[in-house]
């Protein structure tokens, strides 16, 4: 057992004194977190692109064009008739919006001008939402000429002149577009912090489980250099070097745990100092039930180029299938399909800690699968180690 | 072979000061020396690998410096630390030599064949090579400096680590290859190894060569040759204390 | 000639190496798919959701007010009455109820009028109509600020006309000045606005034309070019530790003394890492034809020139690679470092098109990014062989800057 311990410490010394393995287990779940949170945390705006077959190209159209182009997240895309049938044809568009010829010529002439969506079905959620949008600036168009319109019909016969008329709706328009009689006012609940709480205790176990299987390539290049066996001539047995490899893995991987989520507590204030000690004891159980996954991808590999494949390929099936970047619907298949990933339980337990306020107690169930997964592990492990290269 | 005057440092380490020697064709040269007396720097400058920081070396009338790649083509190198794919078999690491060394396909699939019976090995032509014992890896990287029909080999140390059965194989082959003109430049800690195969030896200490002749006159300077061996030739010269 | 032959050969060699290790293979080609597979699943049916945006409304006024008379005119009675595109407009009765929806996350948002919304208008003192909404929920917050908008402006043009009608005429001396008069002519407006309002079409009017129904984009469109870009690249950096084993089996100077070039064995190791990717595209795309039905949209040879391109950058940046590390340990480190963060920044995991512009922009010093945005143009967007050259070009900068820093750290290092 003493001998076993040695070799833990060994490893966490030459861990923390390795800057690549740091560089990987610390600097990595950082650079992704701040990634995705750039991608996808501060992202509240609608974007989209509207798709304008111009066939007019007079002042109307163009002033249209404009308004439209200088609403925020609206991106405009002028296109030939040609190329947005053949866009929609293929439904690699939704909705194209038309402008015939003639549009600007009938509104100057005071007449009434018709643009026409081109669209598949209802046109997609962005689609339908951009069309109102489209619409809501056609509105404002619109405004111009109908105001004019229905004030002059109201005061026909009453002998004030046109340009009177013109001057006062153009100053009253003006005033409505300063100061809107009814204003919008938003509240918007939600950000950030679900952002948080969502993704980081998905990204934080999938760090520690990509350490921890990726970890499996040194003991194969132990295997293969000969000093796995070199361990056995002293007085330390198979079973103590075996033990002796998991508790590094598991320390490994709890230092690692330790260091993140201290920065997160530090960064971003999510923890209590009992959901912080919580969280520890689940990333502990967590990287313990990696280690022993670890060990089995040790066993089974024949080379170190092996190892990593596997590895990668298993932590980022687990990865996908726990909902590190997805959130589960319940009920659907993927919570079904999740049961079989690890980190669906410690992104779980996690979850139930930092973001609802539970103790330990509400993740008994994740805990003991998580420690279940780490006994089978280990005993598949030892039942299948190998210290020679090719021996029993 | 002609050396005059190498010289090569590491920083401010010489690991090779001012080594003349001359090797004729068909003859087979002992380099013997203690570890880090500058054997292995001074058979890297010759095979063209190290660039020397001054002096001369000709092989076959080409100078090393000035003609590298003609060089190349005439030396065959069997480094001391084993150099094969061991994810390969045999016979693919012996074809794939002989590729590198201009010959083509059948040419050296032929050779190989060859040089494998040469060693023993012609029936382990198609498995790994990291199955095949110590002796047997040793022999496949002496086997493998031999294809491209090399005119002057450097063999560094072959014998490291093999049975004596192998290790007399290998002699065996060495004197044969010698028989039919292959000049050779040997390297060796084993003092019977030299004795035996070699015509000519060089001692080296501390990147010098400090006595040249034949083992012969070498023995009978310091006592009767054929009561003296050349490992008391070397310890007298070098000195018995172990060193760094 | 002989160079060239070398080159050939080691790069065989390192393929023969290669495929003398099963596992390395079958995970090489076989476990990419898993994932192309599963993201298959997950996303199957993504962008063929077509149903109507239900956007829920509700009022704190009390009855008769004039925000009921305006949500009662909105209000989808019947949803198979409305064209092609419409909301669908539900009328929420309880303020608190909705609120707490949203706040649990079973509504993404709603509009609510004010309770003095009909005081605030007659007199001329403003109000505002209050979004409520989850942040997550993009889509639904920008139609219901485009809705309200929708409102804002109607009853702003309403009234500008009755200010205007009612200003002109009491300049003008057509209706005395006094507060009856205004009020008698206010409602008379009122009234003319309120029977024109949907018996006259507006000066911009829209007419829909469905051309087909919503098909669901093929998530393999997308998914395949993202993993395809991931595994060819990672399977590019490992190989970064060929050349390092080399120099440390001693085979590299043992080459060296034959009459091989530095250089073709740097351009060995290239082949063959290249050779490697072309046979890992090759199955990816045919498998992707033939099992998961991709589309290479209009231009496949653009595909394809894309992913060759991509194969060569990949295996440039893995001899460079191979030149910076000192260690098999390190190259291997190097490789998965690299590969895990470029591959999600660079639109691997995820479509590239999804995140902000700002973040296209910085991913853009990723090699990933010009490929994944090159298959999305051609596979996803429609586009022709001429939109994708800029990332063409790009993938072959990437590759000629990573080539050039291999041969000047292998001429310059102590190999």
């Amino acid at each position: 057992m003493k001998r076993a311990l040695y070799i833990t410490l060994n490893e966490v010394r030459l861990y923390l004194q390795d800057k690549g393995d740091l560089a990987f287990s610390i600097l990595l779940p950082i650079a992704t977190f701040a990634l995705m949170y750039g991608a996808f945390g501060g992202h509240t705006m609608f974007e989209s692109t509207a798709v304008i077959v111009n066939e007019d190209g007079g002042n109307y159209s163009t002033l249209f064009i404009e308004q439209l182009d200088e609403i925020e997240g609206i991106d405009v895309e002028l296109q030939t008739a040609a190329e947005a049938e053949a866009r929609l044809e293929r439904s690699d568009l939704l909705l194209a919006l038309y402008v015939p010829a003639g549009f600007s010529e009938t509104l100057a002439s005071g007449g009434k001008a018709e643009m026409v969506f081109k669209q598949r079905g209802n046109g997609g959620q962005e689609g339908q939402i951009l069309a109102s949008i489209i619409r809501s600036v056609a509105e404002e168009m619109n405004k111009d000429f109908q105001v004019r319109d229905q004030v002059k019909s109201v005061l026909q016969g009453t002998g004030i002149p046109e340009n009177r008329i013109d001057i006062t709706v153009q100053q009253l328009l003006e005033e409505e577009r300063r100061q809107p009689a009814v204003g919008v006012v938003e509240e918007v609940v939600g950000g950030s912090p679900d952002f948080i709480n969502q993704f980081l205790p998905g990204i934080v176990t999938m760090y520690v489980l990509f350490a921890l299987t990726i970890g499996a390539r040194t003991i194969v290049e132990e295997r293969k250099r000969g000093t796995l066996e070199r361990l056995l001539t002293t007085r330390l047995s198979a079973s103590g070097l075996f033990f002796g490899k998991f508790l590094s893995s598991v320390s490994r991987g709890f230092v690692q745990t330790l260091i993140l989520l201290g920065l997160s507590y530090a960064v971003f204030q999510l923890f209590t100092p009992l959901s912080f000690l919580a969280s520890l004891v689940i990333c502990l159980v967590f990287a313990a039930a990696a280690a022993a996954l670890g060990l089995i991808i040790a066993s089974i590999a024949r080379s170190e180029d092996g190892s990593v494949w596997i590895a990668v390929v298993f932590t980022m099936i687990m990865v996908m299938m726990g909902g590190t970047f997805f959130e589960v619907s319940e009920g659907s298949i993927l919570e079904t399909v999740g049961k079989f990933s690890i980190s669906t339980y410690a992104n779980e337990a996690l979850r139930a800690v930092v973001a609802e306020g539970g103790s330990l107690g509400n993740t008994v169930r994740q805990l003991i699968v998580m420690a279940g997964v780490c006994v089978v592990g280990l005993v598949i492990s030892r039942l299948t180690f190998r210290v020679l290269p090719g021996g029993k | 072979m002609v050396v005059k005057d190498l010289h090569k440092s590491f920083n401010d380490f010489k690991a090779v000061n001012g080594v003349t020697f001359s090797i004729e064709k068909g003859e087979i040269f002992g380099l013997l020396g203690p570890n880090g007396a500058g054997k292995t720097t001074t058979i890297r400058m010759l095979s063209t690998v190290l660039r020397p920081d001054s002096g001369e070396i000709t092989i076959g009338g080409h100078s090393v410096q000035h003609k590298a790649e003609t060089v190349r083509s005439i030396i065959g190198v069997c480094p001391q630390d084993l150099a094969i794919y061991e994810d390969l078999s045999a016979m693919d690491n012996m074809v794939f030599f002989g590729r590198m060394a201009g010959m083509k396909g059948k040419e050296a699939g032929e050779q190989a064949m060859a040089n494998l019976k040469l060693m023993g090995l012609q029936d382990r032509t198609k498995g790994k090579v990291a199955k095949f014992s110590g002796g047997m890896k040793r022999r496949i990287n002496l086997a493998i400096a031999l294809m491209g029909n090399p005119q002057l080999l450097f063999l560094d140390e072959p014998t490291t680590g093999i049975d004596p059965q192998s290790r007399n194989h290998i002699y065996d082959n060495i004197e044969r290859l010698q028989q039919e003109g292959m000049t050779i430049l040997y390297t060796t800690h084993y003092m019977e190894e030299a004795d035996r195969l070699c015509k000519r030896v060089a001692i080296m200490d501390g990147g010098q060569i400090i006595s040249m002749d034949t083992p012969y006159n070498m023995k009978s300077q310091i006592g009767s040759p054929e009561q003296v061996t050349l490992e008391d030739v070397f310890l007298k010269l070098t000195g018995r204390s172990l060193r760094d | 000639m002989k160079h060239l032959a070398h080159v050939w050969f080691i790069a065989l060699k390192d393929l023969k190496i290669f495929a003398t290790d099963r596992a390395s293979v079958f995970f090489w080609i076989v476990f990419p798919f898993l994932f192309i597979i599963l993201f298959n699943f997950l996303l199957g049916g993504v962008g063929s959701e077509d149903e109507r945006l239900e956007l829920h409304v509700v009022t704190l006024e009390t009855a008769g007010g004039m925000s009921h008379q305006i949500i009662g005119a909105m209000e989808t009675m019947d949803e198979a009455q409305l064209g092609p595109g419409a909301p669908k407009v539900v009328w929420d009765r309880d303020y608190e109820e909705a609120r707490r929806a949203v706040e649990d996350g079973e509504l993404a948002g709603f509009i609510a009028f004010p309770a003095d919304f009909s005081q605030a208008l007659m007199t001329g003192s403003g109000t505002h109509l209050e979004v409520y909404v989850d942040a997550g929920n993009v889509n639904t917050r920008a139609a219901l600020e485009g809705l309200a908008g929708a409102i804002s402006s109607q009853i702003g043009t309403h009234q500008v006309i009755i200010n205007a009608s009612v200003a002109l005429m009491v300049e003008e001396g057509v209706i005395p000045a006094d507060v009856a008069s205004i009020d008698k002519a206010v409602q008379q407006i009122m009234g003319e606005i309120f029977a024109a309002t949907g018996a006259e079409a507006p000066y911009l009017a829209f007419r829909t034309e469905m051309v087909g129904e919503v098909e669901a984009e093929n998530p393999s469109n997308y998914v395949i070019p993202g993993y395809l870009v991931m595994f060819v690249f990672f399977a590019a950096a490992v190989t970064a530790e060929t050349l390092v084993r080399e120099r440390q089996n001693n085979t590299l100077e043992r080459l060296l003394a034959t009459s091989v070039r530095r250089e073709s064995i740097l351009g060995g190791v290239f082949t063959g890492t290249a050779l490697r990717g072309l046979i890992q595209i090759a199955i990816f795309w045919v498998a992707g034809i033939l099992a998961f039905n991709i589309d290479l949209g209009l231009s496949p040879l653009a595909v394809i020139i894309l992913s060759v391109l991509m194969v060569i950058m990949s295996s440039a940046f893995a001899v460079m690679l191979a030149t910076l590390a000192r260690t098999q340990r390190s190259a291997g480190s190097l490789a998965t470092i690299t590969g895990l963060l470029l591959a999600p920044l660079g639109g691997c995991w995820w479509p590239f098109f999804l995140y902000p512009e700002w973040l296209q922009n910085i991913a853009r010093i990723t090699p990933h990014a010009w490929a994944t945005s090159g298959f999305n143009k051609l596979m996803v967007f429609g586009a022709d062989f001429g939109a994708a050259v800029p990332n063409m070009l790009a993938l072959l900068g990437f590759a000629v800057v990573f080539g050039a820093i291999a041969v000047w750290r292998f001429r310059t290092s102590s190999m």
